[in-house]
Formats: structure tokens, C-alpha cells, sequence
């Protein structure tokens, strides 16, 4: 097998005092490969957005304590200093976070910024990096670039803003792009816009990505592989067609019902909803075991015992200690959605 | 059915520093008692200057509300505070609509204390007893709202607004906010809620799939105007606006064998200003079946059939509805 694009292995990302810890990411391991989705789902406060920022280390001016190997194209980054990570960042891994807004300076044209990035990357004069920057633009389908460049972020629509942070990101031509919420923000026929076009460009440039989301229909439309986390671990790994039709970790079944689907033909009696009981446990409070026990419907004794990721095949797994298994599995047969 | 809310030619202006903003334009709308109707739309497309005008947190600028046949558009002063009771809302955070200062009990006890109506031992006992309807702790009475989590707070605010014995509670995106886990937890009490007590629901999303589990009759918005607005199955079986059809287009859908994004046919472009909304039909920009008559007639509210009505040329008895 080739080297994977990215490679982490027991990631662990630490807040707060080392005698009582908050353990934001637990014993997290994952690889993405060149042209491959895989998307990050889970709720708030289960570590995806934290595992997002501790790959690329912008965790730096906080307390977190970060142990655990990161491999880009099999050499480590997680011993590079500052200065060599400022090489990474863009260059190799570019980022885009959910608010636009907060993402662009609003004092600067985008064009500016973008420019300010492209001379970050390449030694380019500004005529020849402004001609990258309209070429940007154009990639991301904002209509009359040329124009545009010279407008300031509050004259875009929210949809336009994230088509323009979507080229800043793509300035130094990354091979791995970390997307965390990136449609969260925006109307939905807008959200649907911008995943297409994140896909295109993913496709058109060979980019591995990795989408962090709480939305199943948006892991359902874009992943190829899908990673369901829990109170900062992995919960459940699979290829994004075994995890909607056969979900295993009690968990992700959980979520996929709780959440209506959209059909063409409604039945005119609701089917009650299917809750998850309880709440998403505190950090600072995690029970001994496994962390979801206390609202799982087949917990047991043996739940008190953290349970190991047991690999089902060689890119499906879950942690859990009474997992479903394909052959009894109720959701088998899933709803059709609406098309 | 009996209509319990008659929303006539209702239309929300503010006056803003870029000029007159029109956010909801011409509105009518019908509830019966007991039912839900979905109100759908993207940002700025005046659906939560509709909800807040309905129980006049902002005031329209023409149009009649009527409640149970009492036109609260008219209406001021104590009279006003006293149709109150029968229009709760409820919004999308739960943090910013309880007082960080006030006990949960304080806060369920505001309206009825406002009323004046029960004793103090009588209030404490409906305090209880809405607590409980809502799946809240009787241990929780004393505690304050940054105790909570989002999810019980979100209860409170229920509980609160039920206080009054309202007919009917507009919602807000009450559970935008939430995680899925506890989205769940809510929409199955607002409707276990509506079969104990009967209440009817404006219920306000953008979240086409939770509007479609909750509501008995959708209507979809855009730019200040209903484009369409139908009864539960035909609406979905026929969904008539290309709006609506793009809207419903763009969910993600959660079946990966059966959509992604990468060859998904999506809507272009973006929501108009509402400054400066378009001529003649005010989707005409997006339409992938626009005509010339689109850009200057501005099309109207016409049935379908019975429960149906869709504001869209291409349905003119004139020029025969499309295939």
C-alpha cells in the first residue's frame, strides 16, 4: 500500500491543569489518501474541530498539550517548529473554517489578500500574481473576476465570501485541504453550491480532504470514508455507503434516526422520532468505560471497560463493545430519501 | 377545521440607513386550532419578521392579524397585553430568551405572576405541572439557566410560553441551535405537546426535513412574499414553484447511493438585496423557467387545487399549466 497523505496515529490533545486534564481528543488515528473524502461527524464538544486545529497546530498559543504522530507524506510534522510549520500550512495543508466572514479582513480588498497569500507561497511580481489571484477567482466561479478582485469582503454575499476564502485556501495549491463546517453558515440551495463546487475542485486538482460537519446529509453527499467521533474519541470508521446502510456503533444508529429525512412522499402519521436519551457527557466529567454507555440501549456490564476499535475489514471499524452486526441489523433497509 | 389565526395583506417596512426595507410583503395566511404550518425560507426572506409581527414584536405596516376574529394588528395597550396570552413564541436560542438572573421557577412563573390571575400556592402548583409536561426535573426549579444545558433550556423556554394556556406558539427555529440528539428530544415534545393540549404551531425553519415531519400545511417564502403554500400531501407530492422545487432539490439527502454533491443539478446565484428586490416575479433572476412576462407581471397566489395555491406564471390558466 501507497504512503497515505496524511497519517495520524494516537492523536491526544489535552486541555487544563496535568493533574485533572480535559481530554479534548483521545487515542485518535487516521489516514486520508490524495482525492479522498473523509468526513469528520459528531456533535459539539465531541473533539472534531480541536483534532482539525491540532493536525495543523494553530492550538499553539493555548494551553493544549498535544502528543502523538502526524505524518504528511510520511515524514513527521508534529516535532516541526513554528517556522517549519508556517512552510506546511498552506503550501501542503490549506484550511477553511465555517464563518467567511471572520476568516477575510475587512479592511482589504480580496484581492489584496489574495495576492498577499499567492506571494507567500511563489516569489511572483504583483501584476503576475495578480493575474493568479483573477485565475482564483475563476476556479471558484465568481462571476466578473477581474472586477471583483478590487471589492472589499462586506460587498460579497455570504455564498461569494466562502467561494473567496475557498481560493485563498487554494493559493498555494495544497495537496490536503481541512474544511471545518464550511456550509454551516449558509442557505441551503447556497450550501449545496458550495459542496459541489468543493468536490469539483477536489476532483480537478487531486486534493485530499477532510470535511468536519455534525450534518449527515452533507457526510452522506461528499465522503468517501466517514468517521464518527464521541466525547474525543473514534467511535466508528467505515466507507460512507457501510455507514448509512449498516451503521454498527449504537451511536451513529442513534444519530442517523434521530434526524427526519427528507422524502418525496410523506406519511401523513409522524413516526415518533427515535431520541438518543440524555446528554452528550462534560469533559471534565467523562464516565470510566465507554463514554456512551450511560445513553446506549444495549450497554452492559462489560461497557465499564473502555472499549477497543475492532476492525471489522481493512477500512471499517468501531469501538464498541456490542456492536450491530450487518446480519441483524434493522436499518438494513434504509428509508428511501427524497431524490 | 376552524381558522384560529387570519393573517390579510400583512406587510412588515423598517425604515433603515440604506432606505425602506420591505420584509414581509402582502402576507396571507390561515391556522387552523391544532395544526402546524411551516414556514420555510432562506435568510432575509422575512420569515422571522412575520413571526414577530404576528404577536407584534414588530409592527406592520399594513394587514389584519385576526385571532379568533380580534384583529391584533389594531390593537394597543392593555388590550394588546391581553391577546398576548393567546400568541406565545418561541426562539432559536434558548440562552438569549431566559434572564441569566432569574431561577427557572422565576421564569415560568413570570408570565403567570404578569397575569395575576392565581394565587402564589396555585401558580407554584402550574409551575410543577408545566415542568413536568415539558420533561424537566422538579429538582431543576431552583437552579439558573447557565446551570442547564441547551437542550433543558430550550424546555424552559417551552414551559413558559405554555404558561399562558396559549392556542397557539410560534416557533422560532427552536431547534436550529441543537445537536441532532437533542433536536429529536424537542420535536417530539412540541408534537406530543400539541396532541395533549391542542395548541397550534407557526413553526419557522429553514431546515426543510424537520418542517416536513412537523407541519400539516407548508408555505415557502422568498424575498417578502409566499411563493407557495399548500396542505402536507399535495404540497410534497407536487411541490409547484421552481423555489420550492430547488429549495427541496438542495437538501442534502441523507442516502449516499442516491445523491452527491459532486453531479448534483443546484440552483445558481444568490438571494437578491431586498432593498432593491427584482421586478415582476422576484425569483425571475434564479428561474431556470423564466419567461419575459416573469421580469415585468409580478405573478399571484392562484389554487391548484384545493389547499394548494403556488404564485407562479407558469401555471396561468391563460397560457395552461406545463406538463
Amino acid at each position: 500500500m501507497s504512503t497515505p497523505l496524511l497519517d495520524v496515529r494516537h492523536l491526544r490533545v489535552e486541555f487544563g491543569s496535568p493533574k485533572a486534564p480535559l481530554i479534548a481528543v483521545n487515542d485518535l488515528s487516521l489516514q486520508v489518501n490524495a482525492g479522498e473524502t473523509l468526513a469528520i461527524v459528531g456533535e459539539s464538544g465531541c473533539g472534531k474541530s480541536v483534532t482539525a486545529l491540532a493536525l495543523t497546530r494553530l492550538l499553539h498559543g493555548s494551553q493544549a498539550r498535544i502528543s502523538g504522530s502526524v505524518k504528511y507524506r510520511g515524514e513527521e510534522i508534529s516535532t516541526l517548529d513554528e517556522r517549519q510549520m508556517r512552510g506546511i500550512r498552506g503550501r501542503h495543508i490549506g484550511m477553511i473554517f465555517q464563518d467567511p466572514m471572520s476568516a477575510l479582513n475587512p479592511v482589504m480588498s480580496v484581492g489584496d489578500q489574495l495576492i498577499e497569500a499567492i506571494q507567500a507561497h511563489d516569489k511572483l511580481s504583483r501584476v503576475q500574481a495578480r493575474a493568479r489571484a483573477q485565475e482564483l477567482l475563476e476556479k471558484v466561479r465568481i462571476p466578473e473576476p477581474q472586477k471583483r478582485l478590487d471589492d472589499y469582503p462586506h460587498r460579497f454575499s455570504g455564498g461569494m465570501r466562502q467561494r473567496v476564502v475557498i481560493a485563498l485556501a487554494l493559493a498555494g495549491r495544497p495537496s490536503l485541504l481541512i474544511a471545518d463546517e464550511p456550509t454551516t453558515a449558509l442557505d441551503v440551495t447556497i450550501q449545496a453550491q458550495i459542496l459541489g463546487l468543493l468536490a469539483t475542485l477536489q476532483k480537478e486538482m487531486g486534493m485530499g480532504l477532510i470535511l468536519i460537519t455534525h450534518d449527515l446529509g452533507v457526510v452522506a453527499e461528499t465522503a468517501d470514508r466517514v468517521m464518527v467521533m464521541y466525547a474525543g474519541r473514534k467511535v466508528e470508521e467505515q466507507p460512507v455507503h457501510g455507514l448509512f446502510a449498516a451503521p454498527r456503533h449504537p451511536y451513529t444508529q442513534g444519530l442517523i434516526a434521530a434526524r427526519p429525512a427528507l422524502q418525496i412522499n410523506p406519511t401523513a402519521r409522524r413516526v415518533r422520532l427515535r431520541e438518543i436519551p440524555g446528554m452528550v457527557p462534560m469533559l471534565s466529567q467523562l464516565p470510566e468505560g465507554c463514554a456512551f454507555a450511560a445513553r446506549c440501549e444495549r450497554a452492559s456490564d462489560a461497557c465499564h471497560q473502555q472499549p477497543d476499535a475492532v476492525r471489522i475489514d481493512t477500512l471499517t471499524s468501531v469501538a464498541c463493545h456490542h456492536p450491530w452486526q450487518a446480519i441483524d441489523h434493522p436499518l438494513l433497509q434504509p428509508q428511501r430519501a427524497h431524490a | 377545521m376552524s381558522a384560529l389565526l387570519e393573517v390579510r395583506n400583512l406587510s412588515v417596512r423598517y425604515a433603515t440607513a440604506r432606505g425602506e426595507l420591505n420584509a414581509v410583503s402582502a402576507v396571507d395566511l390561515d391556522l387552523a386550532v391544532g395544526q402546524t404550518l411551516g414556514l420555510v425560507g432562506e435568510s432575509g426572506c422575512g420569515k422571522s419578521s412575520l413571526g414577530k409581527a404576528l404577536v407584534r414584536l414588530v409592527n406592520p405596516s399594513e394587514g389584519e392579524i385576526r385571532v379568533n376574529g380580534t384583529d391584533l394588528a389594531t390593537l394597543s395597550g392593555k388590550r394588546l397585553k391581553a391577546s398576548r396570552h393567546d400568541v406565545q413564541m418561541v426562539f432559536q436560542d434558548p440562552s438569549s430568551a431566559l434572564d441569566p438572573r432569574l431561577s427557572i421557577f422565576d421564569s415560568i412563573d413570570e408570565p403567570l405572576r404578569a397575569r395575576g390571575e392565581l394565587s402564589k400556592p396555585q401558580r407554584q402548583q402550574r409551575v410543577a405541572e408545566l415542568m413536568r409536561q415539558v420533561g424537566l426535573h422538579e429538582d431543576l426549579a431552583s437552579r439558573l439557566p447557565h446551570q442547564l444545558s441547551g437542550g433543558q433550556r430550550q424546555r424552559v423556554v417551552i414551559a413558559r410560553a405554555l404558561a399562558p394556556r396559549p392556542a397557539m406558539i410560534i416557533c422560532d427555529e427552536p431547534v436550529s441551535a441543537l445537536d441532532v440528539s437533542l433536536q429529536a428530544q424537542i420535536l417530539n415534545l412540541l408534537c406530543d405537546l400539541q396532541e395533549q393540549l391542542g395548541i397550534a404551531y407557526l413553526f419557522i425553519s429553514h431546515d426543510l426535513s424537520v418542517v416536513q415531519y412537523l407541519a400539516d400545511r407548508i408555505a415557502v417564502m422568498y424575498l417578502g412574499q409566499i411563493v407557495e403554500i399548500g396542505d402536507r400531501s399535495p404540497f410534497w407530492q407536487r411541490p409547484a414553484h421552481p423555489y420550492s422545487q430547488a429549495l427541496i432539490a438542495a437538501v442534502p439527502v441523507m442516502d449516499p447511493t442516491l445523491s452527491r454533491a459532486a453531479d448534483k443539478q443546484v440552483i445558481g446565484g444568490d438571494v437578491p438585496s431586498p432593498y432593491t428586490p427584482p421586478s415582476g416575479c422576484r425569483f425571475h433572476t434564479r428561474c431556470p423557467q423564466v419567461h419575459d412576462r416573469c421580469k415585468e407581471e409580478q405573478p399571484r397566489l392562484q389554487a391548484l387545487q384545493t389547499g394548494h395555491h403556488v404564485a407562479c406564471h407558469l401555471y396561468d390558466a391563460t397560457t395552461g399549466a406545463p406538463a
